[in-house]
């Protein structure tokens, strides 16, 4: 059964567990929630509070994400509240976390809350030309943000105190056993092409990354906020965030999956080459094209391990969030075909 | 069957989205179920059409493929004799869930196979890797889902 709302007693505990974490905040008061849909992972919930201060009358919006029964991603949630916190004011935009609370005594379940963003609207990934005009514009920016988060100095991040930090010449590897092993744990039925994927990716391995860096880890255009005008205003979903290559979010993020309507531009935005540029510019990173390979293709595999574990909560009933089955469903066919081009082609396949 | 099943499929994604969404417009979270579940009646709709046929196809590509990777020597013996023994099978039933389960154990012998041709380099392997791919690559885009136009 879908959780909407929060229930009576929850809000009451959460109204004064949120007024302790507002600096000089008093009688604060939940006067609207709503359920929205922010990512698979966690229920996620908009929040309309007032409160008082010494400077009178106060109203704020927040969203508050909690961990849910079942979920596409097994993250913690300090991970993805640390993450946010490492990449304030490093020029790409993120809301500001303000609370985290690690245990179910408030809502049932461990949370965080961070600030709203007021006037953004995320689009779908498999609408046809969502930005209108601003498609380029909104591409560039997409880029340069990327970039601005591969440029943090991540050893020096509270994302660093709370995951790990990979020998740089291990992290393909680390990524490619974790998902692996998502693989083996939730796959319902074999699968070939993924299997021939997961081969040929250990037979020829990435160099090291140029540099150690955070990762978002889910960086594509479905998880950006535009206002309308050709500006985005925040990047969300960061639970998949940890240390790594930054590469691994690039290929994510010009993975054809996303490029619905226009597959000739970089997740259907703006001209490869440009993305690249704006990119290289940002991160002070150089761009190369054989370790790219690599990642790109690791990315089609980790899409598919992720839709993969939708489609099997979706089957066995543990989540009935339809995004769940239609991931599992539709985004395991894109991706098992975009698989079966890149793989069945010469040399490797020997199609022409 | 009159309305057909596509049809009938297709007809409650266009009420669920003309006649039912509209009134969900304060209500976000429904408002996105009612859009993701129009869209998977939208697949559905195409689906139902298919489904058979794409697992027949899948089905007689497989046991014709292992039939020629059976004679082939360099195989291991019991691989060899499961290959055989695959490719002299047939579909039991047109049961969705019967073709699925029929499907999913050739997969997983391809898988076997798969792994073993990809360790050679003579060229009999290249020979199988080729017609791997071309089933592989005809199997995957026989499951294409079409996006209705947004």
């Amino acid at each position: 059964m879908t959780t909407f709302a929060l229930s009576a007693d929850e809000l009451v505990r959460l109204e004064r567990h949120l007024e302790s974490a507002i600096a000089g905040g008093r009688a604060l008061s939940i006067i609207a929630h709503n359920r929205i849909h922010g990512g698979a992972s966690r229920e996620t919930f908009s929040l309309d509070v007032t409160y008082e201060t010494d400077d009178g009358a106060q109203r704020a919006g927040l969203i508050l994400r909690r961990d849910p029964p079942d979920s596409l991603i097994d993250t913690e949630r300090a991970l993805e509240f640390a993450a946010y916190q490492s990449v304030q004011g490093c020029g790409a935009p993120a809301p500001e976390p303000i609370l985290l609370e690690g245990s179910g005594e408030v809502i049932g379940a461990p949370f965080f809350v961070m600030r709203r963003i007021e006037g953004g609207a995320a689009v779908s990934p498999f609408q046809i030309e969502p930005y209108g005009a601003y498609r380029e514009a909104i591409g560039r920016r997409f880029f340069e943000y990327l970039g601005a988060i591969h440029a943090v100095d991540a050893a020096q991040t509270p994302l660093a105190q709370v995951v790990d930090r990979p020998d740089p010449a291990q992290c393909w590897r680390r990524e490619l056993d974790y998902w692996e092993g998502v693989i083996d744990a939730d796959e319902q039925e074999p699968q070939p092409i993924l299997r021939a994927a997961i081969r040929r990716l250990r037979r020829e391995p990435p160099p090291p990354p140029q540099r150690l860096t955070i990762v978002h880890g889910d960086y594509r255009n479905g998880n950006v906020l535009h206002d309308g005008q050709g500006a985005i205003i925040a990047i969300l979903d960061w639970e998949m965030a940890h240390l790594g290559d930054p590469l691994e979010d690039l290929a994510w993020a010009l993975d054809p999956l996303w490029t619905i309507g226009r597959p000739d531009l970089a997740a259907g935005l703006i001209a490869r080459e440009e993305a690249l540029a704006l990119w290289q510019a940002r991160s002070g990173l150089v761009f190369d094209e054989a370790a790219f390979a690599w990642w790109s293709l690791f990315s089609s595999v980790k899409g598919l391990a992720i839709w993969l574990s939708s489609a099997k909560a979706a089957s066995v009933g543990k989540n009935t969030d339809p995004v769940l089955a239609f991931s599992g469903w539709y985004c395991a066919v894109r991706h098992n075909q975009i698989l079966a081009d890149r793989l069945s082609a010469a040399p490797y396949g020997g199609l022409s | 069957m009159k309305p057909g099943i596509a049809d009938l499929l297709m007809n409650a994604a266009t009420t669920l989205g003309a006649d039912v969404a509209p009134h969900l417009i304060d209500k976000p979270y429904a408002l996105g179920h009612a859009g993701t579940i129009g869209l998977m009646l939208v697949f559905l709709a195409q689906e139902s059409e298919r489904a058979a046929e794409t697992l027949v196809a899948d089905n007689g590509e497989l046991r014709a493929l292992f039939g020629e990777a059976a004679e082939d020597p360099l195989v291991p013996e019991d691989l060899r004799s499961a290959l055989a023994r695959a490719a002299q099978s047939s579909d039991r039933s047109l049961h969705i869930s019967v073709l699925e389960a029929d499907n999913a154990a050739l997969k997983a012998l391809l898988v076997a196979l798969h792994g073993l041709v990809d360790d050679r380099i003579d060229p009999l392997a290249r020979q199988m890797q080729i017609a791997i791919w071309r089933h592989l690559k005809a199997s995957a885009d026989r499951r294409a889902l079409h996006l209705p136009v947004a």
